[in-house]
């Protein structure tokens, strides 16, 4: 059935714990973390008003700034999908729930991207869904709905509402044109610090596959023999897709719902 | 195969600025930027150029349809968006494609 693995990884939540910085910490008693399920698709700033409403009375309201997220010294970019996020830093056999600290002082500028309000991570949602959509169908589909539509669509990701989103998302998923294919294919790979965004035309080469693309963005890594090499690992979505998947179904599949798929490789 | 590998991207990319909606035009519209460079440095550079005060919003566009992220590097939307030799830019000073 179209749409039962994006379903089934929707309702793969990763456990959370959130901590207010211990050093934040004003009032003679420490609170207890804030524990949650976190949409893979969701963007932490979503939940920022809840670690206010949690965490404010801990700490002088005077030094109370913007928040942000970190987990193991490093900073969390929240126009990340929390998934990527989890696939980027994390390790699933030590960090769950995942415990990621709470800040409300010295916000890391230049290493994060402010984020005043939801409006801004709504703004971001859609510049990525359109990017998306320029390359899978030259922007026909997003131009094409309405304002309407565009809001359901942010608004199945901020209430966790699966059916809501897809019920707009599953026309992202057509074929460009007359084809059953997408014109091409959204698809950054994380690497190191780098983010490598290629053209992957499934067209051209109806059996374009995770492994070519991988070899193409990392060449130096990947070879076209179709075999993982030693001592990389490859994920998305929490998962280690076989390198033989054709990347239309990926992209079909296991795109988030900004529409991009994130496959984060890590050298062990 | 038609895509290029990470070794022959180029290390400068020639990018157009264009205004749109009622953005002022610059006297010089097609630069030189370093490959690796952010949009944010971009949107930086703009401020100067037009000499924008901090309260000014600056917006910037790919294909006339998003705006990326401040975080992304001027060499992969070229890689991606670019045509012609060149990756166009349109910059607007109120919101222009959402």
């Amino acid at each position: 059935m179209a749409g039962s693995i994006p379903r089934k990884l929707w309702e793969g939540k990763i456990p959370a714990a959130f901590s207010l910085a211990s050093y934040e910490v004003s009032s003679s008693k420490q609170p207890s973390p804030v524990y949650m399920m976190l949409p893979r698709s969701s963007y932490l700033s979503l939940f920022t008003s809840k670690m206010v409403e949690h965490f404010s009375h801990y700490m002088e309201e005077e030094k109370r700034g913007e928040v942000w997220f970190e987990f193991n010294g490093n900073p969390l970019r929240w126009h990340y999908p929390c998934g990527l996020l989890f696939d980027l830093h994390c390790d699933t056999t030590s960090d769950l729930p995942w415990p990621i600290t709470v800040h409300f002082q010295n916000f890391p500028q230049g290493e994060l991207i402010r984020c005043n309000s939801e409006k801004e991570i709504q703004a971001h949602y859609m510049s990525v869904i359109k990017e998306a959509d320029q390359l899978k169908h030259k922007g026909q589909v997003i131009n094409g709905m309405r304002e309407t539509q565009h809001d359901q669509l942010w608004h199945g990701v901020k209430m966790d509402n699966f059916d809501e989103f897809w019920s707009i998302n599953k026309q992202f998923m057509s074929g460009f044109e007359t084809t059953d294919y997408f014109r091409f294919i959204p698809l950054r790979v994380y690497f190191q610090n780098r983010i490598i965004q290629k053209l992957f035309k499934p067209s051209n080469n109806e059996n374009l596959t995770l492994n070519e693309a991988l070899t193409i963005c990392l060449p130096s890594f990947f070879a076209n023999d179709k075999t993982l090499p030693l001592k990389v690992k490859v994920l998305t979505q929490g998962i280690e897709p076989p390198l033989t998947c054709s990347l239309q179904w990926l992209s079909e599949n296991f795109s988030y719902a900004d529409n991009f798929l994130h496959i984060c490789v890590h050298q062990s | 195969e038609d895509a290029k590998t990470e070794d022959d991207r180029p290390t400068k990319v020639d990018v157009l600025l264009r205004p749109a909606g009622d953005a002022p035009i610059l006297k010089k519209k097609k630069w030189q930027v370093d490959s690796a460079k952010t949009v944010e440095w971009v949107v930086g550079f703009l401020r100067k150029l037009l000499k924008c005060e901090d309260s000014d919003s600056l917006f910037l566009y790919v294909n006339q349809a998003f705006a990326p992220s401040p975080d992304r590097d001027i060499g992969s939307l070229y890689e991606c968006f670019g045509s012609d030799e060149k990756l166009v830019l349109h910059y607007a000073k109120t919101q222009a494609w959402g």
